[in-house]
């Protein structure tokens, strides 16, 4: 499935073609298991970042967005099932369209050297007007819809242009078009309809242009740009060789690096150490500035892992370097870089290894006023092997009814939760995974004792690994980085990621396939994405329950 | 002790509907531009009448909330948990206008789920994915009364940690089978500037004027487009749509709808705690009741599993509100096990009476709004309460619940009620109902007919 891209997008027609994969007849792992998939609304990210890239607004520009906040479910947000799409929603994108395109049309900033507004692409003075107009429809609408629009389409939206202002100047008739575009559901929806499949009801063979969507929103998180509408055009997008070249063309962009954060952050739940609020009382060395720096550092080692050559993903568990500045050097105890941000190998420092014992991590794991090693352990299921947790049971012993002694440890105070059997199953999966994190306070700082002095035991066990025991979270760290498990999890998140959904219980066939792909590769983020594209279930969407089509 | 008439059921009533209705309504009343026809006309009303929830996560410890006897209500008959909701010297008292309703049950599992169940008559197994079974009784209510405001309902919450279906407690219906299917969760304004920004937007374009006619051409198109897309897609992906396609039309009626008083202007930055902005939100809210431009809302105090700390409530600084203070994880340094109790109940009746402080301003504000003759509190219903009962044991039988307001003399108030065990909360839901006119009898789980003792 890895197979190296074709020189070009648009091949030439000489010489063997390579097997449509998407042709007449999907691949019989499709045919049986194809992706039910729910339609999606753009998440508020993809929204946002649509509207820029189809405004020009430039990023140093903060949009005031007033979007509700996304769903969380389990740590992922945005997922398609979790969706929601409330007159808040409604409001806000009317709003939206009509406050920044009235904002770009009249800011001097938005104007090109001959004047023109950027975005507008022509001058729609007379006596060009009509012709300026009619391309803009094209254009504009071309790259909000993510496809050619329709001649009814078209002449649908000159109608409405005759509406607008006759004295709000030769800008009134692009700007009521395209506030009217920013309200479609053309633009607002993640519409894929495609080409049914014969004898399979639901099924449907996604359109060139559907696959330069998916495409694009994988990689970069917007919407196709034109030169992938062009090959989808072409139909340079309807082998899987074809789709890897664009994805090459894809990651080589700048905006690549930037939205693998993304896919970093739903994959880790970065977003909860973002939000994390250490009491100041308690810890009194903690400040927005380190919780800053915290961010600045997950950013930067996700950042040289994904994207440095021959680095793996797993690395980032394991990497024996990480990314400081003066703040958090005298946090970790690393001497501080002469100015800004600067790579600092962990050589010193036995306690620190990669992202597990980084602050991020750590406080996202924990609670305001201390740590818990349940939710550690939790997380290194969840998110690392992508097992599934069960909530804790209905009837949870207090510590007031539940045998303690005073001054409890950590793992005195799990240990009496444990005893209860209805506990225990769960509890025994997670405590001996996060305990021996408990060296690490709520903020992430390294406390071999705890407050009355005793020494904490780093001593844990991850049940369901080959020799499970393991002595430290580094030695946790490296266990993990050669599982199977989290090679194969890795995947499974690229797929929630993508499809903005989960997985079926049952593993699909394509699921399997893009994970053997994967385990064949060189385990880069590169190979992660192109594990994806190439799965037989790229092309493909079955239709909800209801039928989608 | 009051004993309800009828003999109480703990099976479900009709599985997968839940609601059942003295007239053959239900269906328009799920359709999303249904009117749900109340018994009463609002013409023959002076006031309008006023539906309000106050929510608090987390619950309390139900032997410290239960005031000491049941009968009249009065400063002298009060918990340590409710001690905030008596006058302090120069306010008003209250009292008279709040009933405190014990001993039901919400016949639901002990629940980790969250807020979902606290104004919804029934459960669901994953409600992280599925969609609720029934709508939650603010919007029953508001189909009742809510028909000509600006905002059919008002959603606001505090907390910003939790984003899941769970912590929602407000459902309505959309009407529409599907994937995403018939109940949904309502989206809850956050921020005190961005709810007062919605309510009070500064007017539009004056009728007839070129930006009115841009605007209605707008509306037009997209509509057009919405409804031509619709009839191309399937079942699944058109309820997707049909979603967006009734909030396009709701904002557009809202617009339509003009403010008939003007908001002032708020002082936002000055709310600088959980507090402040708790009173601040109450005060905006308060507003629109006032204004007109609602008849209902829900606020959400503080989530289920709220992880708030409150650093300016002394005894409870540097707590969180979930696990330190709910479940005792309160440094217990050389305490006995019984000094240790007593520290931790402590705690528990100041956060407690930190969230009963806030409903009771609420309602004090309400009584201080002259209206008419009266004051505005005199036509509201104000439910307050929380997803559990004691925070620790997560247990829904014996809820904390407190009811303000005489809904123009169909409430009782002043008393404090209880009830035998397993008696169902929903039937409390249903007799609320019924006092705005809903032609209901049974509701959700358990909830066959109306609480007896409670109306007026």
């Amino acid at each position: 499935m890895d197979r190296e891209p074709a020189a070009s997008p648009a091949r030439p027609s000489a010489g063997p073609q390579p097997p449509p994969v998407f042709g007449p007849d999907p691949p019989a792992c499709v045919e049986a298991d194809g992706p039910p998939l729910l339609m999606r609304r753009l998440t508020n990210a993809e929204y946002l970042r649509t509207l820029r890239d189809l405004l020009l607004i430039p990023a140093s520009d903060p949009i005031d967005d007033r979007l509700p906040a996304e769903t969380v479910s389990e740590g992922v947000a945005g997922l398609a099932e979790t969706q929601t799409l409330s007159t808040l929603h409604a409001r806000a994108y009317g709003v939206l369209a009509d406050r920044l395109v009235k904002a770009r049309l009249t800011s001097p900033a938005a104007r090109g050297p001959d004047g023109v507004v950027s975005f507008v692409g022509c001058d729609p003075s007379p006596p060009a007007a009509a012709v300026c107009l009619r391309a803009f429809v094209a254009r504009f609408g071309r790259r909000a819809y993510r496809r050619p629009l329709t001649e009814g389409e078209v002449e649908g939206l000159l109608a409405l242009a005759t509406a607008a202002d006759p004295a709000g100047g030769p800008y009134a008739a692009i700007g009521l078009v395209a506030r009217a575009i920013l309200r479609s559901p053309h633009f607002l929806f993640r519409l894929e309809t495609g080409a049914p499949v014969a004898g399979r009801p639901g099924l449907s063979r996604l359109t060139g242009f559907e696959r330069a969507s998916r495409l694009s929103y994988l990689v970069l998180g917007t919407g196709p740009d034109d030169a992938l509408l062009e090959a989808a055009s072409a139909g340079a997008l309807d082998t899987t060789d074809g789709l890897l070249g664009a994805v090459d063309r894809l990651l080589a962009d700048a905006r690549a690096k930037d939205h693998s954060r993304s896919f970093a952050a739903a994959w880790l739940a970065l977003d909860k150490a973002a939000q994390a609020a250490p009491a100041p009382a308690l810890f009194p060395h903690w400040n927005k500035e380190l919780a800053l720096a915290a961010q600045g550092e997950t950013l930067r080692l996700t950042e040289d892992v994904f994207w440095r050559s021959g680095a793996r993903l797993r690395d980032l568990f394991t990497a024996r370097h990480t990314f400081v500045n003066g703040a958090l050097a005298s946090f970790y105890g690393l001497p501080a870089p002469a100015s800004g941000w600067a790579r600092a190998a962990l050589d010193g420092l036995p306690e620190r290894v990669g992202l597990l014992t980084s602050m991020s991590v750590l406080i996202g794991t924990s609670l305001p006023t201390r740590t818990s090693p349940t939710f550690r352990g939790k997380y290194v299921r969840e998110h690392l092997l992508c097992q599934r947790v069960p909530p804790p049971p209905p009837e949870v012993p207090s510590l007031e009814e539940a045998d303690v002694p005073a001054e409890p440890t950590a793992k005195q105070r799990l240990d009496a939760h444990a005893a209860d059997p209805a506990c225990a199953g769960c509890h025994r999966l997670l405590d001996p995974v996060g305990l021996p994190f408990e060296v690490y306070d709520a903020t992430g700082a390294y406390r071999p004792r705890d407050s009355l002095g005793r020494p904490i035991a780093t001593t844990g066990r991850i049940e369901g690994l080959p020799e499970p025991a393991f002595d430290g979270v580094p030695a946790l760290a490296a266990k993990l980085a050669v599982a199977p498990e989290l090679e194969s999890c890795l995947v499974t998140q690229a797929f929630r990621f993508g499809f903005g959904q989960r997985e079926p219980e049952s593993e699909p066939c394509w699921l399997r396939e893009a994970r053997q792909a994967f385990a064949r590769g060189d385990g880069s983020y590169r190979s992660l994405v192109r594990a994806y594209v190439a799965s037989p279930a790229f092309g493909f969407r079955q239709a909800p329950e209801g039928g989608g089509r | 002790m009051i004993t309800p008439r009828r003999r109480l059921s703990r099976r479900t009533l009709l599985r997968g509907t839940g609601v059942a209705l003295g007239l053959p309504i239900l269906e328009a009343m799920l359709t999303d531009s249904g009117l749900l026809p109340g018994r009463s006309s609002r013409a023959a009303t002076p006031m309008p009448r006023r539906y309000l929830e106050f929510f608090f996560g987390n619950g309390t410890r139900i032997d410290l909330w239960r005031p000491p006897r049941e009968g009249r209500l009065d400063a002298s008959n009060l918990s340590p948990c409710l001690a905030t909701l008596a006058a302090e010297p120069g306010q008003t008292d209250i009292l008279p206008d709040v009933t405190v309703v014990g001993g039901l049950d919400t016949l639901m599992p002990k629940t980790f789920h969250g807020a979902y169940t606290f104004a919804m008559g029934d459960y669901w197994e994953d409600v992280k994915y599925l969609p609720a079974k029934l709508p939650s009784i603010d919007h029953l209510i508001a189909e009742a009364i809510g028909q000509g405001t600006r905002f059919r309902t008002l959603h606001f919450a505090h907390e910003k940690s939790f984003d899941d279906n769970a912590h929602y407690i407000s459902w309505k219906p959309t009407g529409k089978p599907g994937p995403y299917k018939d109940f949904v969760r309502v989206d809850e304004l956050r921020d005190c500037k961005q709810m007062f920004d919605v309510l009070f937007p500064n007017q539009g374009a004056p009728p007839g004027s070129a930006a009115t006619r841009e605007a209605s051409s707008l509306l037009d198109h997209v509509l057009g487009e919405t409804t031509r897309l619709a009839a191309r897609l399937g079942a699944g992906d058109r309820a997707r749509l049909d979603e967006y396609l009734t909030a396009v039309r709701e904002v557009e009626r809202e617009s339509r709808v003009v403010a008939s008083c003007d908001g002032g202007a708020p002082d936002f930055a000055a709310a600088v705690n959980h507090r402040d902005r708790t009173r601040l939100a109450l005060r905006i809210l308060v507003l629109a009741l006032r204004c007109d431009l609602t008849r209902v809302f829900t606020f959400t105090h503080s989530h289920g599993i709220s992880m708030l700390t409150y650093n300016f409530i002394p005894e409870i600084a540097n707590l969180t509100d979930h696990d330190d203070i709910s479940h005792g994880q309160v440094a217990r340094g050389s305490l006995t096990k019984e000094a240790f109790a007593q520290l931790w109940a402590s705690k528990i009746i100041a956060v407690t009476r930190y969230k009963v402080s806030e409903f009771a301003y609420l309602v004090r504000l309400l009584k201080d709004t002259r209206e008419g003759d009266g004051t505005l509190l005199d036509s509201c219903l104000a439910y307050c309460g929380s997803e559990i009962s004691t925070g620790s044991k997560h247990d829904t039988v014996d809820m904390p619940i407190l009811l303000a307001g005489r809904l123009q003399g169909r409430i009782r108030t002043g008393q404090h009620l209880r009830y035998p065990p397993g008696t169902s909360r929903q039937m409390m839901f249903v007799a609320m109902m019924q006092a705005f006119g809903l032609p209901l009898e049974s509701y959700g789980r358990g909830g066959d007919g109306p609480l007896p003792g409670l109306l007026g």
